[in-house]
């Protein structure tokens, strides 16, 4: 059982590599885990825990009951492969209902899709990236999305990057934008450290990271800092990089679910924007930020990251959230690489970075205190 | 015999019911609180947010 640990107040994180999974616990509990793992006695387990934290028989019987269900559970975890799926497909005929050309970072993508459907699951979130077939800018790689047998298929090139059931079109979309994303930059999967489910706005190569569930306002938050002299850098998809442990920017545009009245009087475009249907509770309009689609993308700094919660009538408050809740909140919501130095590099950068949440209704007052955040100046 | 039988099928039982707790929650409070540990798991691969817009299939 491969494992590796980082320390963080009086805590450890553990990473057990070959299942992918993460641990968070006391210093002292790891002590003891470590010893299981290692593959103590009994006996000789509660001779410890009776020597070093004078714990009854009894409370040591639980521990170690605790640390044999861990390992037990551990072991009964999938193995995880970082192998990336590239065979190459024989050659599948389909037809190609629309083509588009997308120009980012100075490069330039193709993508085929096979049907409205697919389209309609990528383009609008790329709409504005949009060229011309005819403009002179050689094509980086071309995309192939289509369905075959009941399933999506996306193919970079000649490469087969996966197959997807339309129930999980939400890991299609996901790699999608991965592969993009890595197409637009000339980078690899292994470059990346992780993907949040975050938005992130930035001002002098600084960023602040805006986390939170659905629907709690990180999309409005967002836009309402871009009003405020705050550019862009992502939104709902937020790449870390892995050499630098900085955020990157991602062009997909903003979808705001709610508090559309909020943001007409800023962004009147919004009125006329398509409503589209994300379920059949919730509406969404996209905003397209304004980019440069030749301008050279670089990183920024994560300044902090804020959990976002917009609540009706609540007075602005901005309290440091502990790092065992931070990591709680993003661990499950966040892919991260599960390669070694990346895996330790991510908890790096989580433990490194001040970590907030924010409760707020008026504007005003979140933006000051946004600003006070960036600018070091908090009360 | 039929009594350590019985044993074992608990003990087995409860084994089980440790592992389901584990696995259903990804979390699980000891009786002291030094034992207190989180297991979390991170997506296994890149994602959109949850029903995304435009997956309406």
């Amino acid at each position: 059982m491969e494992y590796f640990l980082k320390s963080f107040a009086g805590k450890k994180v553990f990473w057990f590599k070959d299942k992918n999974q993460y641990l968070v616990s006391e210093s002292s509990f790891s002590i003891l885990l470590e010893k299981c793992i290692q593959g103590i006695s009994f006996d000789t387990f509660i001779a410890y825990c009776k020597d070093k934290f004078k714990l009854s028989e009894e409370e040591g019987h639980s521990l170690f009951e605790n640390c044999t269900a861990i390992i037990v559970h551990i072991n009964s975890l999938p193995i995880i492969s970082d192998q990336q799926l590239t065979s190459h497909l024989p050659h599948i005929y389909f037809e190609v209902y629309s083509s588009v050309s997308y120009h980012w970072n100075g490069k330039r993508i193709h993508v085929n899709y096979g049907s409205k459907q697919l389209e309609d699951c990528i383009h609008p979130k790329f709409s504005h990236l949009q060229i011309a077939e005819e403009i002179d800018l050689p094509v980086q790689s071309t995309f192939n999305i289509f369905e075959h047998n009941n399933q999506i298929v996306l193919r970079v090139d000649e490469d087969l990057v996966g197959t997807w059931s339309y129930e999980d079109s939400h890991l299609f979309q996901g790699k999608f934008s991965m592969k993009f994303l890595s197409q637009l930059t000339g980078k690899e999967d292994c470059d990346w450290l992780a993907t949040l489910h975050a938005s992130a706005v930035y001002k002098q190569g600084f960023c602040l990271v805006l986390l939170g569930e659905s629907g709690k306002g990180k999309s409005t938050t967002t836009s309402l800092l871009m009003t405020h002299g705050y550019e862009l850098l992502a939104d709902d998809f937020l790449p870390i990089e892995a050499h630098s442990k900085k955020a990157f920017p991602f062009p997909q545009a903003i979808s705001i679910k709610n508090n559309i009245e909020q943001l007409t009087q800023y962004f009147p475009v919004l009125t006329k924007a398509t409503s589209r249907q994300k379920n059949s509770e919730v509406q969404f309009r996209y905003l397209y930020p304004e980019i440069d689609l030749n301008q050279k993308q670089s990183s920024k700094f994560c300044k902090a990251f804020v959990f976002v919660n917009y609540k009706k009538g609540s007075a602005t408050k901005l309290m440091e959230l502990s790092k065992t809740k931070a990591l709680e909140a993003l661990i499950p919501d966040s892919w991260i690489s599960p390669v070694e130095e990346n895996s330790m590099a991510f908890l790096d950068a989580i433990l490194e970075t001040p970590c907030y949440t924010l409760e707020y209704s008026r504007n005003s007052s979140m933006l000051n205190i946004m600003d006070q955040l960036m600018q070091d100046e908090l009360q | 015999m039929k009594e350590k039988e019985n044993r074992e099928i608990k003990e087995s039982q409860n084994k089980v019911n440790r592992r389901d707790a584990l696995k259903k929650f990804g979390k699980y409070a000891a009786v002291t609180a030094l034992g207190t540990f989180i297991l979390l798991n991170p997506q296994q691969a890149q994602a959109s947010s949850p029903g995304a817009p435009g997956g309406g299939f």
